[in-house]
């Protein structure tokens, strides 16, 4: 296998989030075999910390987020919430935690219900989980619409397709506040949007998380928006953890050459530097289903050696705060010998 | 420095110099399209002028009319009584005068093109191979067994693992990407030499976007392709661009050379759309700059310039008189608005508060009005 172990998770009561070992199997449509879309995939997320997933598409990012909220439950591994272990829960117990972890979609218009007013979808959850008196619930509703800057007594009443893209994004955001959860996982919530709409609801990420002490977990695949938002930063590829770290090492400094190639993919907005070169061994991708054996990413990896094919890299420390599963990382220390992008290159 | 002879009329825009012809020439476009709430000016008035082996880059926010623009250029519009006005000329051949029958004719081997909605431009119920073939042996004469070794090299080119496999699936077999990849393809068979691409790798993870935007480059400087490329992305309109037009509210509001627009902003729009752009090289929770409102109904033409609602250095004339797309300095370079900006564009992070906060000293006085 690629990219498991664990010595990149923490320990303590600042970690909100442990999931360790997650494995999530999908059956194949006319076929008796399993995809495994997670692959003993171990993750943390402190109190009041953003972390951001990032990896190509169909690497397994919405995968995890849904394992966390047992969305189908995992097929192996354990999800430690707040110190009470998820996969042993069901029914009552489990919707009970289901409350306190919430989930913003990508497409804002097709997560809400176009046939209920504002109010009510916002009313919702709290009539569910019978909080409060109604008038309580209409005051806390009203709160949490004025919280993500949309004014009550133009949005109570009206409908989802009445709103832009970016007013319902915030509108799915304030659904998910109203029951003032522990834990937001954001599953692409800013890719459907323009640039300033995304720039609007960043921003109001980052307001909820210093007003109400919220954790993230932040899915996304444009790298410089999720250095943007991010605390921590974990790179998937295939099913597994590539490289996890604070986003200031890990995009300066990347370790793994997954990592480094993403890296080295995104064309600058500068006239003056060239397009990235590309990846010529892409073509090459290999399928889930199928993965090659060692190291996931072996089959595009300049580095690859005959032990990359034999022995699945387990992710082990670099540095504070930086862990990496690769045989043969890159120099973290010194410069990296290939041409500085601006950002490797001291500000 | 010298003057460039561009041909501005108010209301219009002129990309380039007059006398040069261009291999594609679009002059005072103008498309409308019926709707219950009354004409949408989707297309309002653009000009611009792309030549042989060049690329313009459109920007601009969401329904600023960035594809009706392409689809204006192309004639590959929706049905539904759309009207178009003035002058789209390709190698001196006028295309709005022409029938689809003849307009067809273009298709493939001068003129190429990459929608946005994949799903919806390729052929539901034919196999993938067929959706490339056909351009080869239609428009090259390929025999069948020459085009499928084509059609299996362009797969292998934009990057589609056991193309063999691909090329008897149907599209819905294929996942959004590699449908995309698939469009790329088929644009491509024929060698158009140009290419029109509306958003062509937004879908694609930046690996195999590296590798599209390198085959386009590649195939551009092999048979000088023409291309106008429709992206958000920066990155992409920073390396893959020679000239690009920013559009608002159907218009292009600043266009100049890229090298030159990154470095010189006149139009505040531009500015701001730039700024609110999350940058790689940015410390993490750097707070990003917002444009407040939203763009303007395209149903309810407004005098004066269409930003002014949204704008942090609107004055009483800017919501009274319409400003012209106005000559620069710099060469091609230019810009709609009576108090243009004249600061550096915010290269550098540190620069990069919003728009609203540069002061009005950030500006110099109203140019000519040019007529
Ligand atoms: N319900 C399902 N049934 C079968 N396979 C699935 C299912 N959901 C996902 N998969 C497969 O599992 C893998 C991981 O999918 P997942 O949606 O988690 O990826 P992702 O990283 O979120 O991708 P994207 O960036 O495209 O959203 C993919 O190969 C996908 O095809
Ligand atoms: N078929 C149509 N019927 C009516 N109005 C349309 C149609 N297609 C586009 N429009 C309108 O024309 C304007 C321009 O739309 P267009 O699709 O060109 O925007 P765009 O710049 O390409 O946006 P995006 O970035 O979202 O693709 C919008 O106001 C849109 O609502
Ligand atoms: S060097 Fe080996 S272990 Fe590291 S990413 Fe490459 S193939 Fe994997
Ligand atoms: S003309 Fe006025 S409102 Fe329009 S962009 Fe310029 S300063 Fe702003
Ligand atoms: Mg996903
Ligand atoms: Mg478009």
């Amino acid at each position: 296998m690629a990219g498991s172990g664990t010595s990149h998770l923490r320990d303590g009561d600042d970690v909100l989030l442990r999931a360790e070992r997650v494995v999530v199997e999908y059956p194949m449509r006319g076929s008796r075999q399993r995809v495994r879309a997670v692959s003993d995939v171990s993750l943390d997320i402190g109190r009041g910390e953003t972390l951001g997933l990032v990896g190509e598409s169909g690497c397994g990012k919405s995968t995890i987020g849904r394992a966390i909220l047992q969305l189908p439950r995992p097929n192996a591994g354990s999800v430690h919430y707040d110190g009470v272990e998820l996969t042993a829960l069901s029914g009552r117990r489990l919707r009970a935690y289901r409350r306190d972890i919430q989930m913003v979609f990508q497409d804002p218009l097709s997560s809400l219900n176009p046939r209920q007013q504002i109010g009510e979808i916002l009313a919702d959850p709290l009539r569910v989980w019978k909080h409060g008196t109604p008038a309580e619930r209409e005051r806390l509703v009203a709160d949490t619409l004025e919280v993500v800057g949309l004014d009550p007594s133009a949005t109570l009443t009206r409908r989802p397709h009445q709103f832009s893209g970016g007013q319902c994004q915030r509108i799915s955001i304030a659904r998910c506040l109203v029951l003032r959860p522990g834990l937001l996982i954001c599953d692409e919530p800013v890719s459907a949007l323009d640039v300033s709409v995304q720039a609007q609801v960043l921003n109001l990420l980052e307001d909820m998380k210093a007003r109400y002490g919220l954790s993230l977990l932040f899915i996304a695949h444009d790298l410089a928006v999720v250095k943007n938002i991010s605390d921590r930063v974990a790179v998937m590829y295939l099913g597994k953890l590539c490289e996890v770290g604070a986003p200031e090492k890990l995009y300066q400094r990347p370790a793994h050459p997954y990592t480094d190639l993403l890296l080295r993919s995104i064309p600058e907005p500068d006239p003056s530097r060239p397009l990235p070169d590309a990846d010529l061994t892409a073509g090459e991708l290999p399928s889930p289903a199928d993965p090659p054996s060692g190291c996931r990413f072996r089959t595009r990896c300049p580095r690859a050696t005959q032990l990359c094919a034999e022995e699945e890299p387990v992710m082990r420390e670099l540095g504070v705060d930086h862990h990496v599963a690769c045989h043969h990382p890159l120099p973290t220390s010194a410069v990296p010998a290939a041409a500085p992008t601006p950002e490797r290159t001291p500000a | 420095m010298n003057r460039i002879r561009a041909s501005v009329k108010p209301g219009g825009a002129g990309a380039a110099p007059a006398e040069a012809p261009g291999l594609l020439r679009v002059e005072d476009l103008r498309t409308v399209i019926p709707s219950r709430r009354g004409p949408i000016f989707a297309v309002d008035g653009v000009s611009l002028k792309v030549d042989g082996g060049q690329t313009l880059g459109v920007v601009g926010e969401s329904g600023s009319g960035k594809s009706m623009l392409i689809r204006s250029i192309t004639g590959l519009l929706p049905a539904g009584g759309i009207q178009r006005s003035g002058s789209v000329r390709y190698e001196g051949h006028e295309l709005l005068d022409l029938d689809r029958a003849r307009l067809g004719a273009f298709w493939g081997v001068e003129l190429g093109m990459i929608a946005q909605d994949p799903m919806t431009s390729l052929n539901p119920v034919r196999r993938v191979g067929a959706q490339i073939t056909e351009p080869l042996r239609q428009h090259l004469g390929r025999s069948r067994r020459q085009a499928r070794d084509e059609a299996l090299g362009l797969l292998r080119m934009v990057g589609i693992p056991d193309p063999e496999r691909r090329l008897v699936e149907y599209p819905h077999q294929l996942s959004g990407g590699m449908r995309q990849r698939v469009l790329i393809a088929a644009a491509l068979a024929a060698r158009p030499r140009m290419l029109f691409a509306d958003e062509p790798t937004t879908a694609l993870d930046v690996t195999v976007q590296a590798q599209i935007l390198n085959l386009l480059r590649r195939i551009q400087r092999e048979m000088r392709m023409a291309m106008v490329l429709v992206t958000h992305d920066l990155g992409v309109v920073a390396t893959c661009t020679d000239q690009v037009a920013v559009m608002y509210a159907g218009q292009i509001v600043e266009t100049a050379p890229t090298a030159v627009l990154f470095d010189r902003m006149y139009m505040p729009y531009t500015r701001a759309l730039f700024a609110s752009t999350p940058r790689l090289a940015d410390p993490p929770h750097t707070r990003l700059a917002v444009i407040p409102g939203r763009p303007p109904d395209l149903a309810v033409p407004s005098g004066g310039c269409r930003f002014a609602p949204r704008c942090a250095y609107a004055r009483d004339k800017c919501q009274a008189e319409t400003p012209p797309l106005a000559k620069a300095d710099e060469h091609g370079h230019l810009y709609r608005c009576w108090f243009p900006l004249t600061g550096r564009a915010p290269a550098d992070p540190g620069q990069r508060e919003p728009a609203a906060v540069h002061a009005a000293a950030d500006r110099i006085g109203a140019t000519k009005e040019d007529g």
